[in-house]
């Protein structure tokens, strides 16, 4: 599989401050910890404009770490609840949520790579 | 793995707003981000304030809107948030802040949108996710089109073309009224006596009848009479000979022939001694002047503006004005409203003295708090325009960040000045009054120290507005009495 995000561009946008990339994991963290909910109350109540809502702010938040396979996820998800396709949205739902937590490993290994790198 | 919500205490937790100081010591301008993606937010944030902006930022449109001010140097706003869209925020500031440009932030299939916003007068859009140095490059230039802006719109201030008159803005019914009177007589060689309280712009609306006039070209001579000594009034009005007193070592013209060809304006007029009183009026009548020691006659053309704080028809009656001088200086006679009377004014008013200050002292824009403007609102102004100035120099002294709060402003020390005369004033003996005319006579004083508002009357004397409304009418009390 791909990994999830691709990290050069991450540390180029940040001028390799992995502190900066550490602190914005944790905003993401917190976001999809408190996303993953909402979603789960929106497709449970079949509440598209939600949905759609949610997905799209996960698509820029995940844009900021280049993860591309995330936006790609949370785009479908995004286009599907506003097309009302209820069957589809859970499943959707699931694999956003874990190939967020899959970005969210592969940034923390990469840091911790790059930090002993620098300090080797 | 499952996203808990993280133990640090440091980190930031969703939809806070915050602004965030620069890395570097030099702060190159500040702006105001607005996403409800927290992750853009603090992305943004990072990079912004790593080249040495200054950050503030929203989660949501209406804490957006709530943010701008006139420190602001450059909004980015995302095209879609809860409460007000990219595209509300986007109007509002263009409508209410129109130096300060605006970048439109817009994610993938939002491309027309940004389009329509550029239509709308943003600067430009960044699509998500963003390019760092097409991000940088555009908010330098974003930067520098809204410090054009706000140089331009200062040197309009500065030569006055962007009110009618500086700090006079025609939105209340009484600075309409002298506005549009102003604007009857500037074209008008006769005389106009200027009335109304101390500090409130007497000597702004006489330069403005000169430089809208048609002896615009011509000299503007000032002389206010309060302020001379009155041994050498006179000397200073209407020049001297060599030798005429100890001193005239030379011919000297007075201040009058020095306005030849453009406007004399003698300003507290009510204070020229008595004894002077019959050569102005000879002046005034004739145009024609003698310097001291001089029997020679000189003819002198000029538009003569005078102003007076005081009242000189009851001066007149007190024998301490000429009658026949005041009905020559009264000729055309504007009352300048005092600030009490004009206080939607005062966040126009407030915002070009605090232009002017900075443009005097250099440095980061100034600003008002909510509350600071509030403030100002509240006030009764004892001091007008001249109080007001006065007081926002030394907030904006005080003032941290070039923010000003309302503790800068330090209003409850005048306020309490003005609250000890204002209770002397109002507070004779109610002995003898029927309950009627003690009611009456509450509501008139209440209404008083409100400045005319209704409503905070209402709350003052803990009845509603309605009921204020009826004893008005029951009572017979019109605004002209309060």
């Amino acid at each position: 599989m791909n990994e999830p995000c691709n990290w050069k561009v991450v540390l180029d946008r940040f001028s390799g401050r992995l502190d900066d990339i550490r602190e914005l994991l944790t905003v993401f963290q917190t976001l999809m910890s408190q996303d993953r909910q909402a979603m789960a109350s929106a497709v449970g109540a079949q509440d598209a404009n939600a949905v759609a809502r949610i997905a799209h702010r996960i698509k820029g938040a995940s844009g900021n770490f280049s993860a591309d396979r995330m936006v790609q996820i949370a785009g479908t998800l995004e286009n599907v609840a506003k097309q009302q396709l209820w069957d589809q949205l859970p499943s959707l739902a699931d694999q956003l949520f874990c190939e967020a937590e899959r970005l969210v490993c592969h940034i923390e290994q990469c840091t911790l790579s790059s930090e002993s790198i620098s300090t080797s | 793995m499952t996203f808990a919500s993280p133990t640090a205490s440091s980190a930031p937790s969703v939809g806070d707003s915050i602004v965030l100081p620069p890395s570097p010591s030099t702060v190159r301008g500040r702006i105001l981000v607005a996403d409800d993606d927290p992750v853009t937010r603090r992305s943004l944030e990072l990079l912004l304030t790593e080249v040495g902006y200054q950050v503030t930022s929203a989660a949501d449109g209406q804490q957006a809107q709530s943010l701008v001010d006139d420190t602001i140097s450059l909004a980015l706003f995302d095209l879609q948030m809860p409460l007000a869209n990219g595209m509300d925020c986007l109007r509002y500031v263009r409508q209410r802040f129109p130096d300060i440009q605006v970048m439109m932030i817009s994610g993938e299939g939002e491309i027309h949108d940004a389009v329509a916003a550029m239509k709308e007068g943003a600067f430009e859009f960044i699509a998500k996710p963003f390019d760092k140095d097409k991000l940088l490059v555009n908010v330098d230039r974003a930067i520098t089109a809204t410090k054009l802006s706000r140089d331009n719109r200062n040197l309009r201030d500065m030569v006055g073309d962007s009110l009618p008159v500086t700090g006079f803005s025609p939105k209340l019914p009484q600075t309409k009224k002298l506005l549009d009177q102003v604007g009857k007589v500037v074209g008008l060689d006769s005389t106009i006596l200027l009335t109304g309280e101390s500090g409130t712009g007497k000597t702004t609306i006489a330069r403005y009848i000169h430089q809208q006039g048609p002896r615009a070209d011509q000299p503007f001579v000032s002389v206010n009479c309060a302020s001379l000594p009155r041994d050498l009034i006179e000397a200073e009005l209407f020049g001297h000979a060599r030798g005429a007193f100890t001193g005239a070592v030379k011919d000297r013209p007075g201040r009058a022939e020095i306005a030849d060809g453009g406007t004399l304006f003698l300003d507290e007029i009510g204070d020229l001694p008595l004894e002077l009183q019959p050569k102005l009026l000879t002046f005034l009548q004739d145009r024609t002047l003698q310097r001291i020691g001089c029997n020679e006659m000189r003819r002198v053309d000029v538009r003569v503006i005078a102003a007076s704080h005081q009242d000189l028809a009851s001066m007149c009656r007190e024998n301490r004005f000429r009658q026949d001088l005041y009905y020559r200086l009264n000729v055309l006679s504007l009352r300048v409203p005092s600030l009490r009377e004009r206080t939607l004014d005062i966040p126009e008013l407030a915002q070009h003295v605090l232009r002017r200050i900075q443009n005097q002292r250099g440095g980061s824009p100034l600003s008002l708090s909510d509350a600071a403007r509030n403030a100002l609102l509240a006030y009764n102004w004892p001091g007008n325009i001249r109080e007001l100035e006065n007081v926002l120099e030394r907030a904006s002294a005080f003032c941290d960040q070039g923010v000003i709060q309302p503790t800068d402003l330090a209003l409850h020390t005048s306020q309490q000045a003005f609250n000890s005369v204002v209770q002397g004033e109002f507070a004779p003996s109610l002995a003898g009054m029927t309950l009627a005319e003690v009611e009456r006579k509450a509501l008139i004083d209440t209404l008083k120290a409100c400045s005319g508002n209704k409503a905070k009357a209402a709350r003052e004397m803990d009845i509603s507005e309605k009921s204020i409304y009826n004893k008005m009418k029951r009572y017979n009390i019109t605004m002209d009495q309060i």
